[in-house]
């Protein structure tokens, strides 16, 4: 099994013979083999990393289908911290991985309207992200609470920074 | 669960207010112990051969969220949860929404919670409402 997970993440990190998706997935899914991928993983997280970016590579390519385990690996992978979060970005509104949308904006909003409270919380329910409430009826919520009442038109000031705000330029230096 | 003679009342925050101080805070940083609270507040409930009942309304929640948010200076609600389970021999599901406080580990603390789980078990017409306590070190 670690000579197999070896060559993999090695033709995978290559130019040349990129493995399928599929041997990615039996790889860490086959249940046998499990302890064995999970203990090799354990003692590699240069490899665990490989494999996580190989695996959002995939999902998130022009042509990825998690239907088609057929379809050869993407070689792109994203370098830095802020294209991979771009990526993940990416496969979440794509919709192709809910357990990737690990990195939700948060926002501090006020509900203005007492009466528009009640509301809220029932556009709220089902959202599986958790919130925060604060004195003065100050909340802390994610982008699917946003989402929820910009649907249900319920009013809402940002008590944090308003996400849809441009960016000021900077005055011409003189 | 329910019984159908008494009917349910809006939740009354008004029992708490006397009930609340700054020694319910907890002291977040520099070491100390605190408590956990987890208010589990139902939202509906289901039983054999009948419609899904609503128990909490969004009111109550407001109401209760605004509530602790005022007297503990904040707090944290969870995504709601199913619980399963036979009540009298009968499966029962209910839609649980947490509510999860930290508050200072002294018997005030204590009295607030149970109080507002008497005003809940009485305002919703329920047998109990869970109140769980955790005691927690905050590094």
């Amino acid at each position: 099994m670690t000579d197999f997970l070896t060559s993999l993440i090695s033709s995978a990190l290559s130019e040349e013979t990129p493995p399928s998706i599929e041997d990615v997935f039996t790889a860490v899914e086959s249940p046998g083999a499990r302890p064995q991928v999970s203990e090799y993983l354990r003692q590699r997280p240069h490899v665990r990393e490989s494999i996580h970016v190989l695996v959002i590579t995939f999902l998130t390519s022009d042509k990825g289908d998690r239907q088609d385990p057929s379809m050869p690996v993407k070689k792109q992978a994203p370098s830095t911290a802020a294209e991979q979060s771009a990526t993940l970005e990416k496969a979440a509104q794509n919709g192709n991985v809910d357990s990737f949308r690990t990195r939700t904006r948060r926002h501090l909003i006020r509900i203005v309207k007492p009466e528009d409270r009640p509301k809220a919380l029932a556009a709220f329910r089902g959202i599986r992200e958790s919130r925060t409430r604060f004195p003065n009826d100050i909340m802390g919520v994610g982008d699917d609470h946003v989402r929820a009442l910009e649907r249900e038109r319920i009013s809402f000031e940002y008590v944090s920074k308003d996400p849809h705000e441009q960016p000021r330029k900077a005055p011409p230096s003189v | 669960m329910s019984s159908p003679e008494r009917p349910r009342r809006p939740f009354n925050p008004e029992i708490l207010t006397p009930l609340s101080s700054a020694s319910l805070f907890a002291r977040i940083g520099g070491g100390a112990i605190v408590w956990r609270f987890t208010v589990l507040l139902p939202l509906d409930e289901t039983k054999p051969g009948a419609d899904t009942e609503s128990i909490a309304t969004v009111e109550d929640q407001e109401s209760l969220e605004h509530t602790l948010a005022e007297h503990f200076q904040g707090l944290s609600v969870l995504s709601e949860i199913h619980g399963h389970g036979l009540r009298a021999g009968e499966p029962e599901e209910n839609t649980l929404l947490p509510f999860v406080v930290y508050a200072a580990p002294v018997t005030e603390s204590d009295k607030y919670f149970g109080t507002l789980k008497e005003e809940l078990q009485e305002a919703l017409d329920q047998d109990t409402i869970l109140v769980e306590r955790q005691e927690l070190w905050i590094l």
